[in-house]
Order: C-alpha cells, then sequence, then structure tokens
C-alpha cells in the first residue's frame, strides 16, 4: 500500500482500492477526523462524477421490485404515496379508493398472512394456457369465477384461481384500449387490495399467481405501466360473498 | 403440472421515473423519506425505488454492461437501505447520490469477484489491447460518459489525471489495474487521481455555490 494515505483516500473515494488496501484505508478513515472529512468531500464528488453514466440503458425487468420486496422481507403492498407523517393511510385504503365503497366497509384487521404475488416465467401456445385453465377449473377447490361490469353487470372477464394459486384469465372479451393504457389487475386478500399485475391494452388469455385467502379480484384501466394506487372505478370485480 | 403463459402479466413496479438531480444538499422530501426508512415504514421503501431506482439501476449498468447483474446489484442497494438505513448520513450528501455511490461500489465489487471473471477477462484483454494509446484509451472511456457536464468537468482537468479518474471510475478498474494499463507507477496513479479529484472538488463545489 502506498505511503501516502491521502492518495489512499482520494483512490478509495472512487472505489478503485483492492479488497485488502481498501479494508486498511477503511480503518484509517474511521479513526481520524481529518482523513475522514477528506473523504467524505472526494465522495461527493464521485457522487457528482456518477450521473456521468449512460441514460441509454436496457430497462430493468418489470419483476425487479417483486425481488425487492421479497428480498426485504416485505408483506407485498401495493405501494403509496412518498411518506408523510400526516397523510399516510392505511394500505388498504389507499391501494384503491374507488374500490372500497363498492365491496362494502372492509375490516381494518392486521393482515397475518404474507402475500407474494408474482408471475409465471415461461410461455405457451394461447390453446396450450386455455386448455391449463380448463384443466385447473376441474382441480378440486379451485375457483372459477367471471369478473362483472360493476354497471352494467354482463361479465368481463373469465378466472380460475387453483388452491395453490396459480391463476388464469381471460380477459378477451373486454374492449381494446389506446396504446398508452393498460388494464391492471388487483387481488383482494383478507382486507388487503394488492396489485397482481399488467394485462395489457389488449388482453388474452394469461397466466398469474397470487397467495392468500382470495376475498376479491378487479380489474382497473390504468396508464400504461400501471399504477401504484388507482383512483379509477374497476370495470370488472368479482367479490367472495362467502 | 407445469403451469405457463401466453403472455407474462407484468408485475406492477412503482414507476421508475428519474428523480431530479440534486447538486445541493438533499431535499426536505428526500430526508422526509430516508426518516421514513429509518421508522421502517415500508411505503418509504417503494417510494425511494420509485425515485431512485433508475438512477441506481443506470450506475450499475453503466459499469458491469449486464442487465441481470445490474439488477442483482440494484435489488441489493435497496434491501441494504432497507435493513440498515442508519448507513445514510444526510449531512454528508444527497440520499439519491448514496444510493448511486453505493450501486457504483457494489458494482466494482462485483465486476472483479469470480462471478464476473469472464467479463473482467475481456475487458482486461480490451484494456491491454487499447492501453497502446492512452488517446485510444481516453476516447473509449469518454465516450461511455454520456452527460456533457461530467465530460465538461473532466476536461479541465490535465490528461494525466483525466484519464487514470475516468479508467478507474467508469470503467471500474482498481489504481493497480489503471498502472498496469498505462505503464507507470502505482502511487504515480493513485497521486494524480487525487489531483484530478481535489480539482473536481473546487470546480464542482463553484458549480454548487453558483446553484444557490
Amino acid at each position: 500500500m502506498s505511503n501516502n494515505l491521502d492518495d489512499s483516500v482520494a483512490v478509495h473515494a472512487l472505489n478503485a482500492l483492492p479488497e485488502d488496501e481498501s479494508a486498511l484505508v477503511s480503518v484509517a478513515i474511521g479513526f481520524d477526523d481529518e482523513l475522514n472529512d477528506e473523504y467524505e468531500s472526494f465522495r461527493r464528488v464521485a457522487a457528482e462524477l456518477v450521473e456521468g453514466f449512460s441514460d441509454v440503458v436496457p430497462a430493468a425487468s418489470p419483476q425487479l421490485w417483486d425481488r425487492i420486496e421479497l428480498a426485504a422481507g416485505l408483506e407485498s403492498s401495493p405501494g403509496l404515496p412518498p411518506a408523510d407523517a400526516a397523510r399516510v393511510e392505511t394500505p388498504e385504503r389507499t391501494a384503491w379508493r374507488r374500490l372500497t365503497p363498492i365491496i362494502g366497509s372492509v375490516a381494518a384487521v392486521a393482515v397475518a398472512i404474507s402475500l407474494t404475488a408474482g408471475l409465471l416465467a415461461n410461455r405457451s401456445e394461447p390453446d396450450g394456457l386455455e386448455a391449463l385453465a380448463l384443466a385447473s377449473a376441474e382441480l378440486p377447490g379451485s375457483l372459477n369465477v367471471g369478473l362483472l361490469d360493476p354497471t352494467a353487470g354482463t361479465t368481463v372477464a373469465e378466472v380460475v384461481v387453483t388452491t395453490d394459486g396459480e391463476g388464469f384469465i381471460d380477459g378477451s372479451a373486454l374492449p381494446t384500449l389506446a396504446e398508452n393504457r393498460t388494464y391492471q389487475l388487483w387481488a383482494i386478500v383478507g382486507d388487503r387490495v394488492i396489485s397482481v399485475g399488467l394485462m395489457g391494452n389488449r388482453p388474452e388469455f394469461t397466466a398469474f399467481r397470487v397467495e392468500g385467502q382470495l376475498a376479491g379480484l378487479a380489474i382497473s384501466e390504468e396508464v400504461l405501466g400501471g399504477v401504484v394506487v388507482s383512483e379509477q372505478d374497476p370495470v370488472g370485480v368479482w367479490l367472495d360473498q362467502a | 403440472m407445469t403451469l405457463t403463459a401466453t403472455r407474462q402479466i407484468e408485475a406492477t413496479a412503482p414507476v421508475l421515473t428519474p428523480s431530479a438531480t440534486h447538486r445541493i444538499s438533499e431535499s426536505s422530501e428526500d430526508r422526509d423519506l430516508w426518516e421514513a426508512l429509518l421508522n421502517q415504514r415500508e411505503e418509504a421503501l417503494s417510494e425511494a425505488y420509485r425515485r431512485f431506482g433508475q438512477k441506481v439501476y443506470r450506475t450499475a449498468f453503466g459499469v458491469l454492461r449486464r442487465s441481470e447483474l445490474a439488477e442483482d446489484v440494484v435489488q441489493e442497494v435497496f434491501v441494504r437501505i432497507w435493513q440498515r438505513p442508519e448507513r445514510f448520513d444526510p449531512s454528508r450528501g444527497s440520499f439519491g447520490g448514496f444510493l448511486q455511490l453505493d450501486a457504483h461500489g457494489r458494482s466494482v465489487d462485483l465486476l472483479r469477484s469470480e462471478r464476473a471473471r469472464a467479463d473482467r477477462e475481456i475487458r482486461e484483454q480490451q484494456l491491454s489491447a487499447s492501453s497502446n494509446s492512452p488517446m485510444s484509451l481516453e476516447e473509449e472511456v469518454m465516450k461511455r460518459i454520456s452527460s456533457e457536464r461530467i465530460r465538461d468537468a473532466l476536461e479541465t482537468l490535465e490528461a494525466d489525471e483525466r484519464l487514470p479518474i475516468a479508467l478507474a471510475f467508469f470503467q471500474g478498474h482498481s489504481y493497480r489495474r489503471v498502472a498496469e494499463a498505462l505503464d507507470l507507477p502505482e502511487g504515480t496513479v493513485k497521486s494524480r487521481i487525487r489531483r484530478g479529484m481535489s480539482r473536481l472538488k473546487e470546480l464542482l463545489g463553484e458549480e454548487a455555490l453558483a446553484l444557490t
């Protein structure tokens, strides 16, 4: 290691020290306030330089947030507006303000179930998927329901969910949306409303996964990319009346 | 029974919108967010991801040049800030800058680790191959810096300060590898990096003052 610790501190701020030197410099910084101040000043420079990385990068996968949630051990949450102690409401109320009046009062019970909403990564031909959905509908305990237009009362989508939480939704009866819009599928589990995922602007037969005791399903129309908090009236709803 | 899907329902993620660049100390909103993380409010993590996820990912990808590795780093950065939010000190800079630097550090570690060995070997070969000419090395690394502001800042440095900094930071090389590539003593590379960083500190510090 260089005898010049000051030089090493600057290099360390750029993450350019090898591991052995990095550890030693970190210890030195911890014991010397002046050295620490110097290091922090160079880190601020590095924080500016980091803005130099290219803007043009491939998009991160949509599942990345799910991975972070799982790894952090969070209960699935639709996410909320920026944290504000005065304004934050309970997740089940903010996730879907429009849905609550429709489903009636939702008991604000602490959710004991750890919920995970995920994706099936594989693809198949439409016929195969439909066949799987039909087969799944025959399995003992499977849920086989239609989501109704709350206003017209007509069936807008049909859903099959097995006891393992594997689900299929046929959204082909939904009208096609503009390219900058999408349908979003929501699940009501206990007293929580969570986003299962996006169905696209022209949904067909699609698979999904949801865990927990399903109390309802709903579809909303949203901007492309979906939302963490829906302000829209649902276009299709099913509620477990049991 | 294996279940497959015609088309994935994309998982809803908080929308990744670029957050504003705060070159002055962090905004009160960032501080509120950090404090919410300290209080272990789950919605704060999704908000942090919404605000900074794209920048963190861009930083990681900038170093690693591979989406899957960059995503691993993003995951690690946000899980770490959730588990140990006290690592951030608001008196030392912006929250977004902290997350990006954390991503940079992890990306560099990953780059040098066994997992990225294959990529690193390719990079080493490229570094060696192009090191016949420091000018071509500089051109190669500078074109990866998309920000005009950062490029301009680096252009104010002497060439012998600029290149080691650019190679170390934007390509994730240790100063030892930089010394090897430039055929310079390791101590010389270190001191040039420090000199260049000191100049950048003055320049960027002046810019920050100009914004106030």
